[in-house]
């Protein structure tokens, strides 16, 4: 196949064995036969001109100068005709699904009642929660009416039902608050729950952090004098969404006022086992009389130590607090039949925009890492390529 | 009057080439109706022409297209109509040697592929270059080259099979 590579001249092939002369000869044949014929090349002149006659009638443009603004009409015609009802109708319909879009979105239609926004879902979730405890509740804590701030985030629980208490003996009530709040930023947020904290008399007894700032969370736990919970419960609903929030209210005057009747009755009891002891003669009574006020001591510090504590959880209740961030809205849609909101659209969009240009940056640097994984096997097989053309230029 | 004289201009310099073209490819009875469509085609494509001094090679193109679509539109296979040639005006001296070449290289052509008669031709007979018949084929020039090459080997190998028909044995 070298003929292939020299490009030869493959007419010059032909002249032999007298084979392109004899190709000439066949067809200068046919050539005399044609100048023969000049009623066919008249025929042929005539039909040519009888069509172009008629597609000039026809209105099909025969020059080319105008060609392309004479191709456009035409098509514009052609839209014009049996397809504009079809466009018409696209349009018409496009419209009204947007229409219906936006009305059902924004909850002015009850159409789809399930479609909404978030905020929307979570009031009634709560005022769910506090149905239960409002039927048979008594006195309402002094939450304020309902402004437009308010009505955003959840109602506030009823605080549990007190029963009344005698005159003389006050009751004994432990309050344990749970709140989610969803906010901006979780430092801010957390040093001014702190500084609340402490501007009421409270503290601060547990706070945790983890995560990055744009995923981050934290827990606390804090202790407020039972008293100015609401006011805290009040303050934390300013500086961010609440989410969920749970008030318990434990009765513990029984239990409180037993322990205390027991610790009486002990420290009594202890007195008469000095009093014996005061009187005892030999060392076998000292002994067993001290055994006996030993062992009354203690029960006597154990219940010293309950009231304590039960005098303290009176006295401050327990918030625990969980802070979560402000979610982007199109990473935070739980339930796919539930779009986002239409005003979240905007910052939707620009999440997306941001998200695409950091998927193609990380696209570039997954690329550079991936050469830079290759690249010794990238290397070893140039040197081994070259090596072989190498001995094989060598060999021939 | 100008495009008259255009159209005349254009018609006496295409017509022997087209008509060459057309009269071995397409049956007897349809040879001036296709070549006068193929002229017509060429007329009015002119102002939208690129290569002006590549006229011919362009008219074969369209000619080779409009062909194509005679064939698909009659959903036949192309075939040569070498049988359907005139026999040729020669002196009677030479009536039979001529005649028996005339005949013999029409039936080699109409065992060879078209492709292969097309690139006999184009390239022998009417001088184009390879580049430019495989323009006009819609192929590479390689394609051209080895067509004719291949042509070459089947003419002579079925020629030589017809020594009474004027072949070398």
């Amino acid at each position: 196949m070298k003929w292939f590579n020299k490009r030869m001249d493959f007419t010059s092939l032909w002249e032999e064995d007298g084979d392109l002369k004899r190709m000439k000869a066949f067809f200068s044949a046919i050539e005399a036969d044609l100048k023969g014929r000049e009623q066919v090349k008249h025929s042929v002149k005539q039909k040519a001109l009888e069509i172009i006659a008629r597609e000039e009638e026809g209105g099909i443009p025969v020059a080319g100068k105008n060609g392309l603004v004479q191709r456009m009409r035409a098509k514009l015609v052609v839209l014009s005709g049996h397809r504009r009802w079809k466009i018409g109708v696209s349009v018409i319909a496009l419209a009204l699904m947007v229409i219906l879009g936006q009305g059902a979105m924004n909850s002015s239609w009850n159409i789809l009642p399930r479609m909404g926004s978030t905020v929307k879902d979570v009031q009634m979730s709560q005022s769910l929660k506090i149905a239960p405890q409002e039927a048979g509740s008594i006195g309402v804590d002094g939450g304020s009416p309902s402004t437009k701030g308010a009505a955003v985030a959840p109602l506030p629980p009823v605080q549990a039902i007190v029963p009344p208490a005698d005159a003389g003996i006050p009751r004994k009530i432990t309050h344990y608050l749970t709140l989610t709040l969803e906010v901006a930023t979780i430092n801010d947020v957390v040093g001014k729950i702190s500084r609340e904290v402490q501007q009421q008399g409270g503290y601060v007894s547990e706070s945790q952090q983890n995560g990055s700032d744009s995923h981050s969370s934290a827990q606390m736990t804090v202790k407020i004098p039972a008293d100015k919970l609401n006011a805290l419960r009040d303050s934390l609903a300013t500086w961010g969404k609440v989410l969920d929030q749970h008030m318990l209210a434990n009765d513990i005057t029984n239990q409180y006022y037993d322990s205390q009747v027991r610790l009486q009755t002990l420290e009594a009891e202890e007195k008469r086992y000095l009093e014996i002891l005061n009187q005892a003669k030999t060392v076998d009574d000292v002994l067993k009389v001290e055994n006996a006020l030993s062992n009354i001591r203690q029960q006597i510090e154990q219940l010293k130590g309950q009231l304590k504590l039960w005098n303290n959880q009176v006295d401050y209740s327990t918030v625990n607090l969980s802070l979560v961030t402000l979610q982007s809205p199109n990473v935070s849609v739980k339930n796919p039949w539930q779009p986002i909101a239409w005003s979240k659209t905007w910052q939707a969009t620009q999440d997306a925009v941001l998200k695409t240009i950091s998927s193609s940056w990380n696209i570039i640097n997954y690329l550079v890492i991936g050469v830079g994984y290759t690249l010794p096997y990238l290397m070893t097989g140039a040197l081994v390529w070259g090596g072989y053309r190498m001995w094989r230029k060598r060999n021939s | 009057m100008e495009a008259e004289t255009t159209f005349d201009e254009t018609y006496e310099l295409l017509f022997p080439l087209i008509y060459r073209f057309v009269s071995i490819r397409v049956p007897k009875p349809d040879v001036e109706d296709v070549a006068a469509e193929i002229i017509v085609n060429v007329w009015r494509g002119l102002p939208q022409m690129e290569k002006k001094n590549a006229l011919k090679s362009w008219a074969l193109t369209i000619a080779t297209h409009r062909i194509a679509d005679y064939y698909r539109a009659h959903k036949r296979t192309p075939v040569l109509m070498f049988e359907e040639l005139t026999k040729p005006l020669v002196q009677e001296s030479d009536l039979s040697e001529t005649w028996a070449i005339f005949l013999s290289v029409a039936e080699a052509l109409a065992k060879l592929t078209p492709q292969q008669v097309n690139v006999i031709q184009l390239r022998l007979i009417e001088g184009f270059s390879a580049g430019e018949v495989a323009e006009i084929l819609s192929t590479t020039h390689q394609a051209v080259d080895s067509l004719l090459y291949r042509a070459k080997k089947g003419f002579r190998k079925i020629y030589q099979g017809n020594p009474d028909k004027g072949g070398c044995g």
